[in-house]
């Protein structure tokens, strides 16, 4: 992807769509990892509690 | 047979979301169950029997109370029992809408996410080279904001929220409006969207039909919007590849005193955004339009 520099927001040339930094980058790289597992318990455990009342 | 069903859901949801308002709980819902039993009482009644007699010429009114007592007895215990049905019926709607309580408090996953993204970047701001207790407040400021990388994340959580809770194909597009035109876009989830910004302004874009109304605007079946006789949708592909559903959030900057940008979530399955789950879409997009807001005012101030 090439990337274009202005005024410190990296910006895709063709598209123009600001273009995520190393520290979003290796973040999104993390959420593709764990957000889905986390998900997955995170809406058990609320059919667990919503299912009681 | 499809508009009665629509109908009857229409009807059960206004019921049920109803409740809550003030006539509906102390006027009509009085007046919606003693209904029956009021008619049935006049039924029943011989003085209002003979009211009827004495006051019409033909007697029609009355020879009518008289002959179909079963059938208007039925009617009314028909009546309250389809009362009774309509409300399980919303009940049981609720529970089915894609959008539904489980969902709705999981979708705080997002946020919860969203302040570790931005935890990380305060970590490995102040622990790295590039932070020294002598740099300016505006750098220290730009630096630990970054407005347009949380529109970033804004988007891909957003993305993945979506996507792995329905497994349907979703994008998720942040632009920024000025003049009530988009301007650029603040971030877009898969990247690179084949779509020209200058073709989003056109007036019959879901996009300019969302910022006149001034409140989101739900695109339930974006083929048949496409055959509408005044679509509120442009055609930017080809037509046949143009499907799904989508939401157009509109977000109002306080500052600029006009709306500063729109949030869309476009989801491959035709339907998935109904008009009638408006209420359930809404907790959603409240939470994704006030943190827009926020880092709209951060925009602001780091310019």
């Amino acid at each position: 992807m090439k990337k274009n520099i202005i005024d410190g927001i990296a910006f895709d040339i063709k598209t123009k769509v600001p273009v995520a930094d190393s520290i979003t980058l290796d973040f999104f790289n993390q959420i593709d990892n764990t957000f889905r597992k986390k998900l997955k318990k995170r809406t058990a455990l609320y059919q667990e509690i919503f299912a009681k009342k | 047979m499809k508009k009665i069903t629509d109908i009857i859901f229409k009807l059960a949801h206004w019921y049920v979301d109803d409740q809550k308002n003030f006539w509906t709980r102390n006027f009509f819902c009085f007046f919606l169950f003693s209904l029956p039993f009021f008619i049935l009482h006049l039924c029943t009644n011989d003085s209002f029997r003979n009211f009827l007699r004495n006051n019409s010429s033909d007697s029609i009114i009355a020879n009518f109370f008289d002959k179909n007592f079963w059938v208007i007895y039925l009617i009314m215990a028909f009546i309250s029992f389809m009362e009774t049905k309509i409300h399980s019926l919303a009940n049981y709607l609720d529970k089915k809408s894609i959008f539904s309580d489980v969902n709705i408090a999981s979708f705080n996953l997002v946020w919860e996410n969203l302040v570790d993204y931005k935890r990380t970047r305060f970590d490995t701001f102040l622990t790295s080279n590039s932070y020294n207790p002598n740099m300016s407040k505006e750098d220290i400021f730009y630096n630990i904001t970054r407005p347009d990388q949380q529109f970033n994340t804004l988007a891909k959580l957003l993305y993945e929220y979506f996507h792995s809770q329905f497994n349907y194909d979703f994008k998720v597009r942040i632009i920024q409006i000025e003049n009530k035109k988009n301007n650029a876009w603040l971030s877009a989830y898969p990247p690179n969207p084949a779509t020209e910004l200058n073709d989003l302004n056109d007036p019959k874009s879901s996009i300019s039909y969302c910022i006149k109304r001034k409140k989101m605007t739900i695109i339930e079946d974006i083929a048949k919007e496409i055959k509408k006789e005044s679509p509120h949708y442009h055609v930017t592909h080809n037509i046949i590849d143009e499907k799904g559903s989508l939401i157009c959030i509109p977000c109002y900057c306080e500052k600029k005193k006009d709306y500063a940008s729109v949030v869309t979530i476009w989801c491959e399955e035709k339907m998935f955004f109904k008009e009638r789950e408006r209420k359930r879409i809404q907790s959603f997009t409240d939470q994704i339009e006030s943190r827009i807001k926020l880092e709209q005012n951060l925009s602001i101030l780091a310019e």
